[in-house]
């Protein structure tokens, strides 16, 4: 008993051939783009959705709102009593002294900063005070003080200055990191 | 004409198929994005983070409201007036009860003839409490000195 049409027959079969190649290919996509894509980005989520929920349980909404609140009110009272100052008058104060500002950027923790400049020992030894010149009576200088200077081992006339205070522009760097003074 | 029927059907399978997985890869990821922003933007995480600055910005001024010790700009000029060449000079607090925000000096890369050396160690070692300097002739030429309560008083 054969085969009527054997045509026909290799015809069926080169069509379930393609079906099953079609299945195959589609299998391997989605287990390709699992283990590539969708599993770490499930597991990033299930991660995310776990951070946002302890902080939940740790502290409600309505609560750390009104922690936050308070927060703002004493960061604002302090930057009341604190003087700012700019990277142009920065500028002009080492300039008096023959000291060329070239850089200034924060530095990694709130408050500080890091000036990169040019000059002489000699300069920058009368130009510093000025920096740091206390200010009136019950209020916070700008500058509060300068805590470390290195000398460039290549050009010797370049110094890395690291100081902690509150400088309002950054107009020779980029613009300072969210929450920085 | 069958055939092709079936190449058309394999065909749109395939595409769905990859249509979807794509779909569903884009959908995590507006998912994962939105949530990653909702927990930055959170009032929780925003508290952590202005604490963390007010905490910081309270610290600085609290050590700026303790007597000053020594400054920068007193020790820059005074390896200045002794010719004395230097690497790094940075200011650091002993962290001793009742002590001066910055007290004590540490410079690096000395550089200098040996006498020049000597009258540094004779007009600085007497202000400070513990002096401390490498022989020249050992690299890189330390200094540290922790200088004495209100030895600096009057340059400041």
């Amino acid at each position: 008993m054969g085969e009527p049409y054997p045509e026909e027959a290799s015809r069926r079969g080169g069509g379930l051939k393609w079906m099953v190649a079609a299945g195959a290919l589609c299998a391997a996509f989605w287990i390709g783009l699992y283990f590539v894509s969708l599993q770490p980005l499930q597991e990033d989520l299930g991660r995310l959705r776990a951070a946002q929920a302890a902080a939940e349980a740790e502290l409600p909404l309505a609560q750390a709102e009104r922690q936050l609140a308070a927060v703002e009110r004493d960061l604002a009272a302090l930057e009341k009593r604190w003087e700012t100052t700019t990277t142009a008058e920065l500028a002009k104060q080492l300039e008096a002294h023959s000291v060329t500002l070239l850089s200034a950027k924060p530095g990694e923790e709130a408050g500080t900063f890091i000036l990169e400049v040019e000059g002489s020992a000699h300069g920058l030894g009368q130009a510093l005070p000025e920096i740091e010149k206390a200010a009136t009576a019950g209020r916070l200088p700008a500058v509060l003080y300068l805590r470390r200077v290195k000398q460039d081992q290549r050009l010797r006339a370049r110094f890395r200055l690291e100081g902690v205070g509150r400088i309002s522009d950054w107009t020779l760097a980029p613009p300072p990191a969210e929450g920085k003074p | 004409m069958k055939r092709s029927f079936i190449f058309f059907g394999v065909a749109v399978f395939v595409a769905a198929n990859v249509a979807a997985g794509l779909l569903y890869r884009a959908h995590l990821e507006a998912q994962a994005a939105e949530t990653e922003r909702a927990v930055r933007e959170s009032p929780q995480a925003r508290l952590k983070s202005r604490r963390a600055v007010l905490e910081q910005w309270q610290r600085d001024v609290n050590d700026y409201e303790r007597r000053a010790g020594v400054t920068l700009a007193y020790v820059v000029q005074f390896f200045d007036a002794a010719a004395v060449g230097w690497e790094e000079i940075a200011l650091e607090s002993s962290g001793e009860a009742g002590a001066a925000r910055l007290d004590v000096i540490a410079v690096r890369g000395l550089a200098g003839t040996s006498e020049q050396l000597s009258r540094v160690d004779k007009r600085l070692a007497p202000r400070c409490r513990s002096y401390r300097r490498s022989p020249t002739r050992e690299g890189p030429y330390l200094l540290s000195c922790q200088v004495r309560p209100e030895a600096f008083a009057l340059r400041n």
